[in-house]
């Protein structure tokens, strides 16, 4: 049968929006180490969920002679699929077609799925790989940038959103993945910086590569800029699956419930023995956490950064939760400025996706030093507290061993409207630890003593056994219960479901003045 | 960081550009056939020319990278795929770790080259990381690849993924040809050759015979007349060396050519010319020679090494 003409000329222009670039550039993507844009969202959705949006799009441009190079679709490909069949959108920028600069129509076609994800509520998914402006289309490309900047605001809260930095977003461009909730980046292949190495060089002098200024291990473990450091393209696409799997469609819904063959009431007789017999000696929390939540899975975000603070999500009798956790391990679970900023972010984020939180203390109190007042842990620290303040999301508490000084009121306390505070028998909740206090209260007592020394070890054995414990502040009702290590999983998961139609508000306002 | 052999290919061997100064001892250069291939390799992935890369024989292995690899694929076009993209040769490539390197169809020449940021790293043997086959030394045992080998990588000081993507320009990759003209400088021993068979050799159309291997080309085609006996009292051999014995049928001496021999040379193929030899098929391409002048072949030479300068 022969074809009709038309709708051969539309295959010939299908074929052709395909390839981008050209094929010539297609390589050099892929001796990049890079997969081409269309490449990323086959693999990033459900197979053949495709369905891509302004394929014949072209640029509108004219002078420096690009009025003759145009390519269909320009500089990105954007369209929506869906992700464990769940409705996602997503833009890909195409490295192939002008370095995948953003012109003034790639900006339209990220807006026009934007807009779409915002009326339809469901996450909108980037995928950076652009050299920058569209210098040829100036102030138009600018203008392209406001436009998205203006749309990842409004979003914020509304549905969620993910960047992947799959090559080079540099100055400006770097704005909207910053304003997203989630950023990815790839090692080896990506970077984000606002001025790049040369220009640096030429200001302070500073000699730096791309990879030690604005490489996936640079933010993911220096600045906090990135969530993940993924291995590669492909790890990095199956971890915003992944990541997707925890979260809900948008702001009205709840995150999908997955159930799970892991026993509800499973104990855990280890956990009885994790804490070590020294106040002083640290443990893993990040085991305390795989042995409570369902088969063992826990998705930490910001693994580099801050490492004395745990946030990530998990599952617990099937409910997605957000996880803070304090880390023994790293600074004894001290908060300090970027803990502090971690945990605010992720307890708004969960706040804003009705994503119950579930806290796991062990926190020795905020950082001494000079360093850290100066650079402002006063108002960073206020950041973590305003978070859990202001979350009307589920909150249950568990506390392991130290809830000390102002970090206990912080860590999700019964006094900032948390809901469950469970503690576990070897909690110790007091304004500090024994030594401090003791040295602090007793001071003359002590340099009195016949024997300083021997006097303090009483005092603070003494201090301990009196003070060191969760029974002063159960008795107050501080504490909801104290419970058994073992049983921490269905003490949870029993917690979490009583909470399921917890409603909670804040009172009308435009917004809070949180201490930025 | 290494290259793990899945499957080793026909013929896979470390080479580099030769062991020099031991053929007093009677030990053969060896090295890459194709030098320009392996040089052009080693300046995409920004090595020194002279460091070590796989020579590939026509069926190409395939190779795993236990880590993150900078390589480059020059000479013959063997179809080169990385993580199972297509990728065109004589292009700088970025392989993440366990990324897997793989050949298929033959498009042209017989030898590719495979450099890897770093050059590959195995012990050096009197000055060289060449394999010598014959003689069981260099590269990984003095033997071909096999399935299972983990071929050493060295450090690179650079982040890899900034040289990815260069190409060698493509109107300096040379032109393999199935029957390609090869350019010849008389001698040293034309003198030993009749009018007729210097005329026969000059004008006739010769196969490369398949049993020619790195040693030398033997090559089928219009008997070459001698004026008297196929034998003189042996000298060196260079490389390009056209030996003519008794059989009246030309050998040119290639890579791993013995140190001295014994027949008359007819003339020495030009050093900017054993490339396209080196590339041509057993028992499949054709040659032709043509004389020129020293000069000239000097002249060829010194172009050919530009080129690689624009690399750079």
């Amino acid at each position: 049968m022969p074809v009709d003409p038309r709708i051969e000329r539309l295959h010939r222009m299908r074929e052709q929006a395909r390839l981008g670039g050209g094929q010539a550039r297609i390589d050099r993507q892929h001796a990049k180490g890079k997969m081409t844009a269309r490449e990323r969202v086959e693999k990033l959705l459900d197979p053949g969920s495709f369905r891509e949006l302004d394929m014949f799009v072209t640029h509108r441009a004219v002078g420096f002679g690009v009025e003759k190079q145009k390519y269909l679709g320009d500089s990105v490909v954007t369209g929506w699929g869906t992700i464990n069949g769940r409705l996602v959108y997503v833009f890909s920028q195409d490295f192939t077609v002008f370095g995948g600069s953003l012109s003034e129509v790639h900006a339209e076609k990220v807006c026009k799925i934007m807009d779409l994800a915002m009326k339809n509520g469901a996450p909108v998914i980037g995928l950076n790989d652009s050299g920058g402006a569209r210098i040829q289309e100036g102030v138009v490309s600018l203008a392209g940038y406001a436009y998205i900047f203006l749309r990842n605001v409004l979003a914020s809260g509304v549905i969620p959103q993910i960047s992947a930095i799959l090559g080079p977003c540099a100055g400006g461009a770097v704005y909207s993945p910053a304003m997203t909730d989630f950023i990815l980046m790839t090692k080896d292949t990506s970077h984000m910086f606002i001025t790049g190495p040369e220009v640096i060089k030429a200001v302070t002098r500073e000699e730096v590569t791309f990879e030690e200024l604005g490489g996936a291990m640079t933010h993911a473990s220096k600045s906090g800029v990135a969530h993940f450091a993924a291995e590669n393209e492909e790890h990095c696409l199956a971890l915003i699956r992944q990541l997707l799997s925890y979260i809900p469609q948008n702001n009205l819904e709840d995150p999908p419930f997955v159930p799970t063959a892991d026993p509800e009431d499973r104990m855990d007789e280890e956990l009885i023995t994790i804490i070590p017999d020294s106040p002083t000696k640290a443990y893993d929390m990040k085991e305390v956490i795989r042995r409570v939540v369902d088969d063992g899975q826990f998705l930490e975000v910001h693994e580099h950064w801050a490492q004395n603070i745990i946030v990530g999500f998990a599952r617990l009798g099937g409910f997605s939760v957000g996880i803070v956790a304090q880390q023994p391990l790293v600074l004894a679970g001290v908060l300090d400025i970027n803990a502090s900023r971690k945990g605010a972010r992720f307890v708004r984020f969960c706040d804003a996706f009705n994503i119950p939180l579930v806290t796991f203390v062990d926190v020795p109190g905020f950082l001494p030093g000079v360093d850290q007042e100066h650079n402002g842990i006063i108002l960073n620290g206020a950041k973590l507290l305003w978070a859990y303040c202001e979350a009307t999301v589920p909150k249950v508490t568990i506390i392991t061993r130290k809830a000390y000084g102002g970090a206990y009121d912080v860590m999700s306390s019964k006094h900032i409207r948390g809901d469950i505070s469970y503690a576990w028998p070897t909690a110790e909740i007091a304004v500090m630890g024994p030594e401090g206090a003791v040295n602090i209260v007793f001071r003359k007592q002590i340099a009195a003593a016949e024997d300083p020394e021997a006097e303090r070890a009483r005092l603070v054995q003494e201090y301990r056994e009196q003070f060191a414990n969760p029974y002063i502040a159960a008795a107050r009702g501080y504490i909801d219960d104290v419970i058994e290590p073992q049983e921490t999983r269905p003490r949870l998961i029993e917690a979490l479901r009583m909470l399921q139609n917890k409603r909670d508000a804040n009172p009308p306002k435009k917004h809070g003045n949180i201490p930025l | 960081m290494a290259l793990e052999v899945l499957e080793p290919g026909l013929l896979t061997t470390v080479q580099d550009l030769g062991r020099y100064g031991y053929e007093r001892y009677g030990v053969p250069v060896s090295g890459a056939m194709d030098q320009f291939a392996l040089r052009a390799a080693n300046l995409l992935v920004g090595n020194p020319p002279h460091a070590a890369a796989l020579e590939i024989t026509l069926a190409g292995p395939t190779l795993r990278a236990t880590d993150k690899c900078l390589i480059a694929v020059t000479g013959a076009d063997l179809s080169l795929r990385v993580n199972d993209w297509e990728m065109p040769p004589w292009m700088a490539i970025f392989v993440r770790q366990g990324w897997t390197i793989t050949f298929g169809d033959r498009k042209s020449g017989c030898r590719a080259y495979l450099a890897v940021a770093g050059g590959i790293d195995v012990m050096p043997i009197m000055g060289s990381r060449s394999t010598y086959l014959s003689g069981g030394f260099g590269g990984v045992e003095g033997r071909a690849l096999r399935q299972g080998d983990v071929i050493p990588v060295g450090v690179v000081p650079f982040h890899l993924p900034e040289r990815a993507g260069r190409s060698f320009p493509s109107n300096l990759v040379p032109d393999y040809s199935d029957a390609p003209e090869i350019h010849v400088v008389l001698g040293p021993q034309d003198d030993y050759f009749t009018d007729e068979g210097m005329a026969t050799f000059l004008s006739g159309e010769y196969q490369v015979g398949p049993t020619s291997d790195r040693m030398g080309y033997r090559l089928q085609g219009p008997e070459i007349a001698h004026k008297g006996r196929a034998d003189i009292i042996s000298d060196g051999i260079p490389l390009g060396a056209v030996q003519v014995p008794a059989d009246r049928q030309p050998i040119v001496m290639m890579a791993d050519r013995q140190t001295t021999g014994g027949y008359p040379k007819i003339a020495t193929v030009i050093s900017a010319d054993i490339p396209l030899l080196a590339q041509c098929l057993p028992g499949q391409s054709t040659v032709r020679f043509e004389a020129i002048g020293v000069e000239e072949a000097q002249s060829r030479y010194r172009r050919m090494m530009k080129a690689l300068e624009e690399v750079r």
